[in-house]
């Protein structure tokens, strides 16, 4: 049979938009990183420091680019405070679930194993949970601390890779070639590492993009409900929370956190969607 | 074929469950297979055979029964102990795209076994993979390459010199002819003929193509329904068969020196009424062209007429029922 | 030998289908691979042409090309395709559609993936059965229950309702015969219709075929010389993109003129004393 494996038009267009997000995404991180390296410092103010004579000034104001809120203090400060804030969480909690979803996925994926059903199990019971209510009663059991935010994230949101390595591990275990591996023997380190696990590492990098963009948001609410974050810190959940009561007077308080949000989870959402297009 | 059989497989059964059904994949199924010879596993998609040659190569548990490889119950052993046999046994698959990593080159590809059982170092093992490439023929500017950018039949070479590289007695090759084209596929046949009697290996060949089993094998088993309906000497079976599920295989298997399609066959698998299941009966009864009362009771596998190497599973397998229904 | 001087008598006839140098191109510009390459053949009613060749030959290809079922990005770049005496490239896409289901029936390889999961076997049937015949939901039902009755199918009654997935293999490529044939095309086109299925469901779909072959023309693409052999009339082997050899069965078969002929037919014999070839063979 004679097939035209891709559609030439098709893969073109896939490969051309694959560019431009990964591109963009790429670009939009390295801003990200720039900000973050540089830090609150680039601001010119402490993010903490309070000058009620100068409240609520609105964005494009003298030494405050972007305002000050109902305390004075410097919104540019605080945001690129929170964005610390805000991506050391992320990467944290999405670090932490990939680990255990993809190690407790892979021992889930074994064929004839006791300890594999007892995991998918354990991975149904974990994901029937809603996810932010459990968060709030954990984080509220243990305290506000960043360490809490990213161990009660991780811990709460790893049935995700946990399923997705499962499944996928588990067809490729019914590929002849993992198949024609086990038939030589080998150990079964030597079998993940050189025959299961690359094979995962498209999804695993596009849903790890996915996650991150979801551990963001996740945070932010967190934080917006005054959990996980020290009451009045500068983190942008924070941020969002305090400014509802200027909603009206002072609308900058909740576009500059907002807009920030919204743009770190487009950079990771470009990212993946790039990194899915590029290694189909 | 005197001594110990290198393989002995003993009332077999393997259930597999497939969305809450439970299929008998394979049932009581027995048979030997000796050093050196080729025994062919035939029969249609669902007969069985894919998952009977699982089983053997240890991949499929089985439910019951018990495979004996160099006169040792390999279900018996424990996973340590059965490693160093488990490695005599080895398979070619029907797809070489599936059963070659898209990811590994062919020199990774074909040092992987070799790393596995410490061949050697570095030297040892390239010197080795190129004994490897000749065996299947195959030139050494393959190494570099990767499995899509060789033609189909190069590709079976690589997966066969995998195989080889265990140093197998046993080499189960489930349908490796059916992806291949039909130039090839003679050749890839030529090739486990001609490896299989060099290295003495005892060959399990699984096929539904009768043309090909003709040209391989020394000794054949129907399959259907999981069960063994016919085996024994390949002349016999192919030539003189008994059954007549083998029959019809050979009666619709399309003929280029006769190149008559069998109409009136054709019709007469049409016109077959449907039966109701019963417990008793003959499994294939209700596709079989020569039913007859009796056939509501099973047959036991047995030789015949006097040939005790050529069994098969019918009351009717020394002769046609007097009366065939119409 | 009757049924050769019927085929001369239909093949003198106007045939209902001809290919007069057809080349069909993949890509454009600087990239263009030519994957069939000035082909031509006329099929007449009552006869059976078989298209021989191994993967890559382009005998899928001519296939899709007359079927309109070309691949994006791969192109007719000449040649003639005339069914019926009317130029099937010159035809708007409307009256392309409508030809194809009403002229052209089609049959492929793998019938699980031509249904529709979620639709059952008999919709498509009917809807095909309404839309190029015109008739009423009731009478386009019953039509389809007899043309599954036509292929054979047991309990045409309860098969039509029934989805793809609860049909094996034999019964779906039956039911996709049923709907070539439902709308009395002139063309049958069979592209490896039998490759998927055991030797006594091909054998039942071979019948099939043959027997539609009476009152139509049937085209067989297939890579196995045997079933070439006990269904076609004529045979034609492509290697490469072109015709290497085209003639009645029996020539091609018994007085091979090409060298590639001869190899495919030494292969399907399959000598028991093989020899193998010198490595960098295929």
């Amino acid at each position: 049979m004679t097939v035209i494996v891709a559609r030439p038009a098709d893969s073109l267009a896939t490969r051309y938009l694959a560019r431009w997000e990964l591109l963009t995404g790429g670009l939009l991180l390295a801003v990200i990183g720039l900000l973050v390296a540089l830090g609150p410092s680039l601001a010119g103010h402490d993010p903490a420091f309070v000058d009620l004579r100068g409240r609520l000034l609105p964005p494009h104001s003298p030494q405050h680019l972007l305002g000050t809120d109902q305390l004075g203090r410097d919104l540019f400060a605080r945001l690129l405070h929170g964005l610390r804030w805000s991506l050391a969480a992320a990467t944290g909690a999405t670090l932490l679930a990939f680990t255990t979803g993809t190690l407790l996925g892979l021992l889930a994926a074994r064929r004839h194993s006791p300890l594999a059903t007892l995991i998918r199990q354990v991975t149904n019971f974990a994901q029937s949970f809603p996810v932010l209510v459990l968060a709030i009663c954990l984080v509220a059991i243990v305290g506000n601390s960043l360490a809490t935010v990213v161990l009660v994230l991780g811990l709460v949101t790893w049935p995700v890779f946990c399923r997705v390595v499962q499944a996928e591990a588990a067809s490729l275990f019914a590929r002849e070639y993992v198949l024609a591996a086990e038939m030589l023997q080998m150990s079964r380190l030597r079998l993940y590492f050189r025959h299961v696990v690359p094979g995962l590492l498209p999804s695993l990098s596009v849903l790890l993009a996915f996650h991150f963009a979801d551990m963001l948001i996740a945070e932010s609410a967190l934080s917006f409900l005054g959990i996980g974050a020290p009451l009045g810190a500068a983190t942008w959940g924070n941020m969002l929370q305090e400014s509802r009561a200027y909603l009206l007077s002072a609308p900058w308080l909740l576009l500059v956190p907002a807009s920030a949000i919204v743009m770190l989870v487009i950079t990771a959402n470009l990212l993946g969607d790039g990194l899915r297009r590029h290694l189909e | 074929m005197n001594g110990e059989p290198l393989l002995e497989v003993r009332a077999l059964s393997v259930t597999l469950r497939s969305r809450g059904r439970v299929v008998h994949a394979v049932r009581d199924c027995s048979f030997r297979l000796h050093g050196g010879e080729v025994l062919a596993l035939v029969g249609e998609s669902g007969s069985g055979k894919t998952t009977l040659a699982r089983a053997i190569a240890g991949v499929v548990l089985p439910q019951s029964g018990a495979i004996r490889f160099r006169g040792r119950d390999m279900g018996g052993l424990a996973r340590a102990a059965a490693r160093p046999l488990r490695r005599r046994i080895q398979m070619v698959f029907q797809d070489p795209d599936a059963s070659l990593n898209p990811a590994h080159r062919v020199g990774g590809i074909l040092a992987e076994p070799l790393q596995v059982i410490r061949f050697g170092d570095r030297t040892a093992i390239a010197a080795r993979i190129r004994e490897l490439l000749a065996m299947v023929r195959l030139d050494a500017a393959l190494l570099e390459k990767r499995p899509r950018q060789l033609s189909g039949g190069e590709k079976q070479r690589v997966a066969i010199a995998r195989a080889l590289a265990m140093e197998p007695e046993l080499l189960v090759a489930d349908e490796p002819l059916s992806s291949l084209d039909v130039s090839t596929q003679a050749a890839i046949a030529a090739l486990f003929r001609s490896l299989q009697q060099r290295l003495r290996i005892g060959l399990l060949f699984i096929s539904h193509d009768l043309g090909a089993v003709r040209q391989l094998a020394d000794r054949v088993a129907v399959l259907y329904g999981g069960e063994i309906v016919e085996a024994g000497p390949a002349a016999r079976v192919l030539d003189a068969p008994a059954h007549p599920y083998t029959r019809l295989l050979l009666a619709a298997m399309p003929d280029l020196k006769h190149r008559r399609l069998d109409l009136p066959l054709a019709d007469a698998i049409d016109r077959l009424e449907e039966l109701p299941d019963l417990p008793q009966a003959c499994h294939y009864r209700p596709r079989c062209l020569d039913r007859a009362g009796v056939c509501d009771a099973r047959a036991e596998l047995a030789a015949v007429g006097a040939d005790r190497g050529h069994l098969a599973r019918c009351h009717f397998r020394d002769g046609p029922p007097a009366a065939t229904p119409g | 030998m009757r049924h050769t001087t019927l085929a001369t008598a239909h093949a003198a006839a106007a045939p209902v289908l001809e290919v007069d140098g057809l080349t069909v191109r993949a890509g454009t510009g600087r990239g263009v691979t030519t994957l069939v390459e000035d082909l031509s053949f006329t099929i007449a009613t009552g006869e059976v042409l078989g298209i021989v060749g191994e993967s890559g030959s382009g005998k899928s290809m001519t296939a899709s090309a007359i079927g309109g079922l070309l691949p994006a990005g791969v192109h007719v770049g000449a040649g003639r395709i005339v069914l019926e005496g009317r130029e099937i490239q010159a035809l708007s896409a409307a009256q392309r559609r409508a030809l194809d289901g009403s002229r052209i029936g089609m049959v492929f390889q793998d019938p699980l993936s031509s249904f529709n999961p979620v639709r059952t076997v008999g919709s498509l049937l009917v809807e095909s059965a309404a839309r190029h015949q015109g008739l009423t939901a009731s009478d386009a039902r019953r039509r389809a229950i007899q043309a599954l009755a036509e292929v054979r199918l047991p309990r045409p009654e309860q098969l039509i309702d029934a989805y793809p997935h609860q049909l094996s293999g034999g019964q779906r490529q039956r039911a996709m015969i049923a709907l070539a044939l439902l709308n009395g095309p002139s063309l049958v086109i069979a592209d490896e219709p039998t490759t998927a299925l055991d030797a006594t469901v091909q054998l039942q779909v071979l019948a099939l075929l043959k027997r539609g072959a009476a009152s139509r023309a049937v085209l067989l693409i297939t890579h196995d010389l045997a079933v070439a052999a006990v269904t076609c009339d004529r045979i034609l082997v492509m290697q490469r993109g072109r015709s290497v050899e085209h003639g009645p069965a029996a020539r091609v078969l018994d007085l091979p003129a090409h060298g590639y002929t001869r190899a495919l037919l030494d292969a399907a014999r399959r000598p028991t004393a093989a020899v193998e070839p010198a490595p960098g063979a295929p």
